[in-house]
């Protein structure tokens, strides 16, 4: 018999019982284990709440609940890891602090790499490791936190474990400071303030006695750093940064 | 039909042109019907077919380092309660890689063209089962209705115009002698139509009310605040997968340090 079965002889790959039952497993457990995800986000946002209320030992235990039902919530760790670093809701336990600031770092939580790279640093809670604290710090950096980058650019600054550089310096300074970061805007206000005197110095040592002749002397570089200094100190000061609110009345006061 | 033309209508006469209005009617509603039914099906089992691929094979992954964790363990400590736990984590990893590797998780994404909607309501309208006035024709319906939900699942237009040509040749079922047992026959697939409706509904609860319906709500919820829900998950058993390497590499390390 010539009928359409014949023709239609579709072969479509039909999962197995077995096969259907552990998809609809795997189903279920994706199901619960979003729930615990969802949770955990609730817990904290509450944490984060009862921290604005200053409840501190709610915040504390909100983070705890948070971590428990999600271990990869990287902000809740990072946060954690500050509670006990600082002892906030709980008692101080700077060993317990770097291994949550750990967790949430090697997730790639640029915040907890700056504070894991700070305790190394410092040796709180862990054995003073500067050379372990510089790689963290450079990690969360180059993540674009700019604390993190501020701290670089002070390293380069002053040669304190790495090579001192001028370049490198200005560079990490800027990054930060484009980012809106004010000690690093007041940290380049001051490099170019000196950069500008400097230059300014050497046209007096070639001809002394222009030194009595105002600013009409100042050369096209000089006024431009100068300018350039006061932008970014203006910039650090409309963010109530204090000492770039004193440098721009004493020296910009016009 | 103009009534001028035509003679005065039996009671049982004017009994069958309103049932067969009715079920004509009805047989309309049940083609919409299974077509809810086949894309609630289709779209699910798409779906799951993506989630399998993206977080299930994370999941297969994360049970195969639990396994692997827990018969290194029984091979150190060689306790019976060890070793009965590293064999049941072995078999919950051969079954979630059955599941994350299986013919479920090769299921493409299902977007029916309108085209396709209308063929497949037009042949699930004309072969429909439960419009069957006996069992030999019943038989053949289901048989096809088979192949109509394979061809829409498969996105197989061609399949369905073929289905729908041979249906055209082949003569339908004869019709019955006598009023009365047209009648008989009318009321008895009424009687069908309306139970498919019924159960077709109680499927799609079902189906709607299932773990992955609810996993696709909450993915598809996700989706319209610009979230991309799988991701979300397969970055976090992603964690878990690299935590539970790491225990795997440090059990392993201490077992051959020893």
């Amino acid at each position: 018999m010539r009928g359409p079965e014949s023709q239609t002889a579709l072969v479509v790959a039909q999962p197995t019982a077995l096969v259907r039952k552990a998809a609809a497993k795997l189903a279920k457990r994706g199901l619960g284990d979003l729930w615990m995800l969802e949770s955990a986000e609730e817990w904290f946002e509450r944490a984060k709440t009862a921290k604005s209320q200053n409840q501190l030992i709610e915040f504390f235990e909100c983070l705890q609940r948070t971590v428990a039902l999600d271990p990869e919530h990287k902000d809740g760790l990072d946060l954690l890891g500050m509670a006990y670093h600082d002892g906030i809701g709980t008692l101080r336990d700077q060993v317990a602090a770097v291994e949550y600031f750990r967790r949430a770092a090697e997730r790639g939580h640029a915040e907890a790499q700056y504070h894991l790279g700070l305790v190394c640093a410092l040796g709180h809670g862990v054995a003073r490791n500067e050379v372990e604290g510089l790689e963290w710090e450079r990690k969360a950096a180059e993540q674009g936190y700019a604390s993190a980058i501020w701290r670089l650019a002070d390293r380069y600054a002053w040669g304190k474990g790495v090579p001192r550089s001028r370049f490198q310096a200005e560079a990490w300074y800027r990054k930060a400071a484009e980012k809106g970061h004010a000690p690093s805007q007041f940290e380049l206000a001051k490099m170019y303030q000196n950069d500008a005197i400097q230059e300014q110095g050497k046209i007096y040592i070639d001809d002394p006695s222009k030194m009595y002749q105002g600013t009409r002397h100042f050369s096209v570089g000089v006024i431009k750093k100068l300018a350039e200094a006061e932008s970014w100190c203006r910039k650090a000061a409309n963010q109530g940064f204090d000492e770039a609110k004193e440098w721009l009345a004493r020296y910009y006061s016009s | 039909m103009s009534l001028e033309i035509v003679r005065q209508l039996t009671p049982e006469e004017e009994e069958l042109v309103a049932k067969r209005e009715e079920l004509a009617r009805l047989e309309a509603q049940l083609a919409d019907q299974e077509l809810v039914l086949a894309s609630l099906k289709a779209e699910l089992a798409a779906f799951e077919g993506l989630y399998l691929r993206r977080v299930g094979v994370l999941y297969a992954e994360l049970d195969e380092w639990n396994a692997l964790l827990a018969e290194l363990r029984a091979e150190q400590t060689e306790t019976p309660e060890a070793k009965a736990e590293a064999s049941e984590a072995r078999a919950q990893a051969e079954e979630a890689y059955s599941a994350a590797h299986g013919e479920a998780a090769e299921v493409q994404p299902f977007s029916p063209t309108a085209d396709l909607k209308k063929l497949y309501r037009d042949a699930a309208k004309r072969v429909h089962p439960d419009t069957a006035t006996d069992e030999t024709d019943r038989a053949r319906r289901e048989r096809l209705m088979k192949q109509v939900n394979a061809a829409y699942v498969a996105g197989d237009e061609d399949a369905l115009r073929r289905i729908l040509a041979d249906l055209d040749t082949s003569p339908d079922t004869v019709q019955g002698s006598g009023v009365g047992a047209d009648l008989v026959r009318v009321l008895r697939q009424l009687r069908q139509v309306r139970s498919r409706i019924a159960a077709i509904e109680l499927e799609v609860t079902s189906l709607s009310e299932a773990d992955l319906a609810k996993l696709k709500a909450k993915a598809d919820q996700a989706a319209t605040e610009g979230r991309d829900l799988l991701a979300e998950m397969a970055s976090s058993v992603q964690g878990r997968v690299n935590v539970a390497r790491q225990r795997v590499e440090k059990k392993s390390d201490e077992g051959t340090g020893k």
